[in-house]
């Protein structure tokens, strides 16, 4: 979305919020996210997943964006968390649909490794960990 | 970061209510949204059946929804911005 889009958002956000309500925008940091398998027993990082240049130009077009509507006045009393979330996957259906849906902000992993996720993952009892870093903050509704 | 209790939400790019479910039990009302058409069903297929009256989500952008003006306490851009 390019930056304009954005502020249209968060104008929108800004007119169906009461005044003193408040805005989270949560969302992950462009930075590599570490694969795990994770058997009852023991954890093997297997690869990281590589952003995708489109990944850091998004954040730094949603970054422009709430600069603008915190400068003209519409958000304010910024406060920000950055915090380690992990994301359990189960199978490796579910392993595709994640890489489809995130196709544009990380890179696909080798088919070696792809392979041994595949093999692990449906072999049972394996999870597929993603180590993912996450931005969430906090923007008070201006009247 | 925010005590969503008793609060109106709105949460934007909601996908399949991953984020939802941590502040649905204690919110007044939560509506949520994602273009996501298959997302939106999982979300609505595992809402539980005790919060079911307290949760929308709907298809639909921040583009193209309708919304009330100043009707909500908290709105949360959920991985979509």
């Amino acid at each position: 979305m390019p930056t304009e889009g954005v502020v249209d958002a968060l104008k929108k956000m800004h007119s169906v919020l009461r005044p003193g309500g408040v805005m989270l925008d949560s969302r992950p940091e462009p930075s590599p996210v570490a694969v795990t398998l994770k058997t009852a027993t023991a954890s093997t990082q297997v690869g990281m997943l590589a952003c995708t240049s489109g990944f850091t130009h998004a954040i730094t077009r949603a970054a422009d964006a709430l600069s603008l509507v915190v400068n003209d006045g519409l958000f304010h009393g910024v406060v920000s968390v950055d915090y380690s979330m992990l994301i359990y996957i189960d199978s490796f259906e579910e392993w595709q649909q994640f890489m489809k849906k995130w196709s544009s902000y990380y890179l696909p992993l080798d088919e070696v490794v792809n392979g041994l996720i595949r093999d692990q993952l449906e072999a049972g009892d394996t999870q597929l960990v993603l180590d993912t870093s996450v931005s969430t903050t906090r923007y008070t509704c201006s009247a | 970061m925010v005590d969503f209790h008793g609060k109106d939400v709105l949460e934007v790019g909601c996908s399949d209510g991953r984020m939802t479910w941590r502040f649905l039990d204690e919110a007044a009302s939560v509506l949520a949204f994602d273009p996501d058409e298959a997302a939106i069903a999982l979300a609505i297929q595992e809402t539980p059946v005790a919060l079911k009256d307290k949760v929308e989500f709907r298809v639909a952008d921040m583009t193209n929804i309708q919304l009330r003006p100043s009707a909500y306490d908290v709105g949360v851009f959920a991985w979509s911005i």
